[in-house]
């Protein structure tokens, strides 16, 4: 039962038994799809053209995404290594809490579940706030249908949002239970549309002659709309500002705003095969992806306008001086590609795209939230119950359940006013939350020489005698103590970080540090085991 | 009431390191009793070829050349912590070696039962003084050879096949054998020779509502049995571009399971799924294996007469 194994070349390398050969399951395009739908194609799909070019108007927005790609290389480099260096659920609190602190990691895990739920709450309630109103209204203002921009309206109410997202959120439930080579599938469809969908805007755009767009717009947004567009915007205080520095500074800080969620497959690295190499790959590859479809956008959208009227669009929508003035604003990429070409097939298929899309973004969160759930569940920090799998579904029922409720309460927050601000802060809680891992990775191969001697090529390679981990991880540590201070800085970035927000984040940190230390009391009373053991290191005899 | 801390730890395929921490850990969680649940030999040998000014080996697809005693013993530990065995080779023994299977076969067995010895010998040193004892048990991957290694210690015990009195309340028996696997390892049998062996391993109990069974292979569709399905070619199945999983545990284990209800069953085998399951009163675990990244994982668990009182799967 030996046989030879060849390296490449005819070299021999070793003398294996057959028996030998190991295994996971979702390789580089899995992970690249999870990445790709957590950035996502439709919701970031609309921030460049919608957002940043109001922020910062006159910065190029390719560069604006350029920049911002390029510092989350770094982030996405950390959290593969950190994959890789425990190649199994929520490898970031796994890591975190046997290299640093074993509370402060739970408690850090916590925090982003909870706010991940919240959040996909909010991203779900997305649907009737932005992407269906965007949608329908368009449609109903291409479309001439004045009962589809009704429909918009009252898909934006309190009531709309309320209904449309349970239906939603219920629809992500529903498909989350389901087993997870299903989800994969879903997720996987939505990957093509998505691709589709955008195929069929740079179709729309690449298409249509900038001497056209012009009387386009103005056919559905009144006449003379489009000439006067970068004067209204100038008269509601709009500054053209066409800075480099300015352009560096917005990537800095948009750089998670727009691609955050490539590093989604290291939550559960225990299903990935070859962490060390799928993990890196993945997540470059769906930033790459990402990346590449939207700057083919702005540049298709730039052949027919120029940037400065793509920044007085998207000011106006977000001024609330324009907005109580009455000005309507519709700077969405995809209202731009449906007024050049009014084709009703091909927007509704968009519309269906896009939505479909934001429900795959939904079920990335509820997938990386139940396997860190699964992982506190291994650790015997949570009742087991919450972990129970379905026999038939093969499905954490439980956990999905719980999440479902959390994002109940994120849409229902965001159709109240949003007090938690789910959405608008997530970049902050969510850095926050990295900080336990990110400085346990940076620092591992110093407290943890044993096992960094042992772990994968991937995560020891060095750069003269410093590991590259411990330079990246700098970098990512500094990266994301910029996006904290840029938070407070930038209001209309941050969202405007108050007292009650930063009490919520306090808040789920110590009730996190809570049930840590209430289950280690519950179980040595109870079992007699300490689950501080869990976190230890056992030197060797 | 009395209670009995079992440390539990199986598929360490001959890495040194595992080994080591377990021992460790038997000493850091004072440990009662020590059981290891089988498939203890390494999977490949390393041939380090000397090359006149030096060494040559190739390790995880990298070329190693230690050209210093210090060097050389640095590697040949790295190759031991892994679970392979590194052999010190002439150019010439090389050339023999890789032309004569029988030969290689036999290298390969003196290398497995010398570093069963030497870990039998470290546990009896290491577990005397405390005083804990280690049951100690092969499973499907590893030769019948393998179990005269394991004879002849005060401290080390092989419970395979036979029984033992962990305390005063709880036996302990234990089965190496496995299903059949697609790789025909030395140990698998079939599904009614199983069920037949099972069968005399629970005739051996006094009280089986108070023992523990460390079966190699794992109950069929318990969680703790889940892998990747492999094809003829032993090629893992991929459909719809994703890997298509199965349970390959022993519907035999299973049945016995349910029929006798021990206290408690330690299961390896499937290195990807440990967890815990409760199959009627019985506690089955599988504390899987990480062996070849020298991370021990292991399984804690405090007895008492009647119950499991608690359990918690470590790794470090």
């Amino acid at each position: 039962m030996t046989e030879m194994v060849a390296a490449a070349g005819g070299e021999r390398k070793l003398y294996a038994r057959k028996s030998s050969g190991l295994i996971r399951t979702i390789g580089v395009f899995g992970a690249m799809v999870f990445g790709v739908h957590c950035i996502s194609l439709s919701s970031s799909g609309l921030i460049p053209y919608s957002w940043i070019a109001g922020v910062w108007p006159g910065s190029s927005i390719i560069g604006v995404l350029t920049v911002a790609a390029f510092f989350c290389l770094f982030h996405a480099y950390t959290y593969a290594t950190i994959g890789a260096t425990m190649p199994r659920s929520a490898a970031d609190y796994t890591l975190g809490s046997r290299t640093l602190s074993p509370p402060l990691a739970f408690a850090a895990s916590w925090t982003l579940v909870i706010f991940s739920a919240m959040v996909a709450g909010a991203l779900i309630a997305w649907i009737p706030t932005v992407a269906l109103p965007t949608l329908t209204r368009s449609m109903g203002i291409v479309f001439s249908n004045p009962s589809l921009v009704s429909f918009a309206g009252w898909s934006a109410s309190r009531t709309g949002i309320i209904v449309i997202g349970t239906i939603c959120a219920l629809i992500t439930f529903g498909t989350m239970v389901l087993p997870t080579r299903s989800i994969v599938r879903i997720l996987e469809v939505g990957f093509f549309l998505g691709l589709a969908a955008w195929a069929i805007l740079y179709f729309q755009l690449g298409t249509a002659s900038s001497s056209e767009f012009p009387a386009a717009w103005d056919r559905f947004m009144g006449s003379g709309s489009y000439e006067g567009r970068i004067a209204l915007a100038q008269q509601f205080g709009m500054v053209i500002n066409p800075n480099v520095a300015v352009m560096t500074l917005a990537g800095l800080i948009m750089g998670f705003w727009v691609f955050y969620g490539y590093y989604i497959p290291t939550f559960f690295a225990g299903e990935v095969k070859q962490a060390e190499n799928t993990l890196l790959a993945g997540s470059w590859a769906s930033l790459i992806v990402t990346w590449a479809i939207f700057v083919l956008g702005a540049l298709l959208l730039q052949r027919l306008v120029p940037l400065e009227w793509i920044a007085a669009e998207s000011y106006l929508s977000q001024s609330p001086d324009a907005v109580a003035a009455g000005v309507t604003a519709m700077p969405y990429i995809t209202f731009y590609a449906a007024v050049v070409s009014p084709s009703f097939p091909l927007v509704l298929f968009v519309a269906f795209a896009w939505i479909y899309t934001l429900i795959n973004l939904a079920q990335t969160y509820f997938f990386y939230c139940s396997r860190i759930i699964f992982a506190w569940s291994f650790d015997r920090l949570i009742p087991e119950f919450v972990s129970w799998v379905h026999p038939k579904l093969h499905s954490p029922i439980w956990a999905i359940v719980i999440i479902t409720i959390v994002a109940e309460i994120g849409i229902i927050d965001a159709a109240t006013g949003s007090v938690m601000g789910a959405q608008l802060n997530f970049v902050f809680f969510a850095v926050i939350t990295m900080f336990v891992p990110v400085i346990a990775m940076t620092l591992f191969p110093y407290l943890k020489p044993d096992l960094y001697q042992n772990a994968s090529a991937a995560v020891r390679r060095r750069l003269g005698p410093v590991p590259v981990i411990t330079i990246v991880g700098a970098i990512t540590l500094t990266y994301m103590t910029w996006m904290v201070i840029a938070s407070f800085l930038y209001p209309a970035v941050g969202g405007g970080i108050n007292s009650t927000k930063l009490g919520v984040l306090a808040l789920l940190v110590i009730s996190g540090l809570v049930v840590f230390y209430g289950a280690r009391a519950y179980r040595m009373r109870k079992e007699g085991i300490d689950i501080g053991w869990t976190f230890q290191s056992v030197p060797p005899v | 009431m009395a209670m009995t801390r079992l440390l539990y730890a199986s598929d360490f395929h001959g890495s040194e390191a595992y080994f080591r921490k377990f021992l460790g850990a038997a000493l850091h969680y004072q440990a009662d009793a020590l059981i290891v649940g089988g498939d203890v030999t390494g999977k490949a040998m390393i041939p380090i070829t000397h090359t006149g000014s030096g060494y040559s080996a190739t390790l995880f697809n990298r070329r190693e050349t230690p050209s210093t005693p210090q060097e050389l013993e640095r590697l040949r530990q790295t190759i031991t912590n892994v679970g392979f065995y590194p052999i010190v080779l002439e150019p010439d023994e090389v050339a023999a070696l890789e032309a004569d299977s029988e030969q290689m076969g036999k290298r390969f067995e003196q290398e497995m039962i010398a570093r069963l010895r030497q870990w039998m010998e470290l546990a009896e040193d290491t577990l005397r003084q405390p005083n804990i004892h280690l049951y100690f048990m092969c499973g499907n991957d590893d030769l019948a050879s393998m179990d005269a290694a394991i004879e002849g210690y005060d401290h080390v015990h092989n419970p395979d096949g036979r029984r033992f009195w962990l305390d005063a309340d709880h036996e302990l028996v234990g089965l190496s054998l496995a299903n059949i696997t697609p790789w025909r390892c030395a140990r698998d049998t079939e599904e009614d020779e199983l069920a037949r062996r099972l069968d005399q391993m629970a005739a051996l109990l006094e009280a089986p509502e108070r023992a523990v069974m460390a079966i190699h292979v794992p109950p069929f569709d318990s969680g703790l049995d889940t892998c990747p399905e492999l094809d003829e070619n032993l090629q893992i199945v991929h459909r719809g571009g994703h890997v298509l999983m199965k349970a390959a545990g022993s519907p035999a284990v299973r049945q016995m399971i349910e029929r006798v209800q021990p206290l408690l069953t330690l299961h390896g085998h499937i290195h990807e799924s440990p967890g815990h399951v409760r199959l009627g009163r019985t506690l089955a675990i599988n504390a899987g294996s990480e062996y070849a990244e020298g991370i021990m994982k292991a399984a804690i668990i405090n007895l008492e007469r009647d119950r499991v009182k608690g359990h918690v799967l470590i790794s470090g």
